[in-house]
């Protein structure tokens, strides 16, 4: 390997809370770590089993979901 | 669902702290960057998919399309919704309370489901395949393969010959 292991995450974010929070996180200039690939859902109440599982099929390491 | 998910993930062998539900509010951007962060760090330190499990990516990938299919069916969808519902009507949401009983309602059929859907799985990726070779892959009772198996014949799905199980046509299950 010799290069450090950089996961990929898939996050599921609301639009209304989590999402809202990256976004002010991003205005205030916090630093966090550029693995996360979002995908904006209008509430978390959509999020289904078969979205993560799926997620893991095609060969993400990790899963977030933030409400 | 939280439980649910993890359950599945342990059955295909997946560590189920690769799968995180957190709640942050609008408001809580600091929140939000200390999740992201701890759970890069916790992903990081499991290394990537697959690695960790032990079994070789294929075999985990079976596992994960069996699971995914398995899914997408009624039969696991209606019993998550119908626990549920469960919760709703005594309004007791405590961890515990979810674990018992997604343990007690669920568990059995999530690998039941699991293994079911392996099995047509296997049969179309890796048939002709014996039915011995079958049940060690799959690592479930003898007796419950069969049925799988008797039953995907019944639909015309599977053909036996000279005991290699191959698949008939390309029709998914219905």
């Amino acid at each position: 390997m010799g290069q450090e292991f950089n996961p990929k995450i898939l996050g599921f974010m609301c639009h209304w809370c989590c999402y809202a929070a990256a976004d002010s996180a991003g205005v205030a200039r916090y630093q966090y770590p550029p693995n996360v690939r979002t995908i904006r859902m209008m509430c978390t109440g959509r999020m289904d089993p078969l979205f993560i599982i799926d997620a893991f099929c095609v060969g993400t390491d990790g899963v977030f979901v933030g409400g | 669902m939280e439980e649910f998910v993890r359950k599945i993930l342990v059955k295909v062998g997946i560590n189920s702290d690769r799968f995180a539900l957190e709640w942050a509010s609008a408001a809580e951007g600091p929140r939000f960057v200390k999740l992201i962060t701890d759970f890069t760090t916790k992903i990081k330190s499991l290394g990537p998919l697959g690695e960790p499990e032990g079994d070789s990516k294929d075999e985990l990938l079976i596992k994960l399309f069996a699971a995914r299919n398995a899914l997408e069916k009624a039969k696991l969808r209606t019993g998550l919704g119908k626990l549920t519902k469960g919760f709703r009507k005594e309004g007791d949401y405590s961890d515990q309370i979810i674990k018992d009983k997604v343990n007690e309602k669920l568990a059995k059929s999530i690998s039941a489901e699991i293994a079911r859907n392996e099995t047509l799985l296997r049969i179309q990726k890796e048939g002709p395949i014996h039915f011995d070779d079958l049940t060690q892959k799959i690592g479930m009772p003898r007796t419950d393969i069969e049925k799988y198996v008797a039953a995907f014949r019944k639909k015309g799905l599977v053909a036996e010959a000279d005991g290699q199980l191959s698949v008939t046509s390309r029709k998914s299950e219905g």
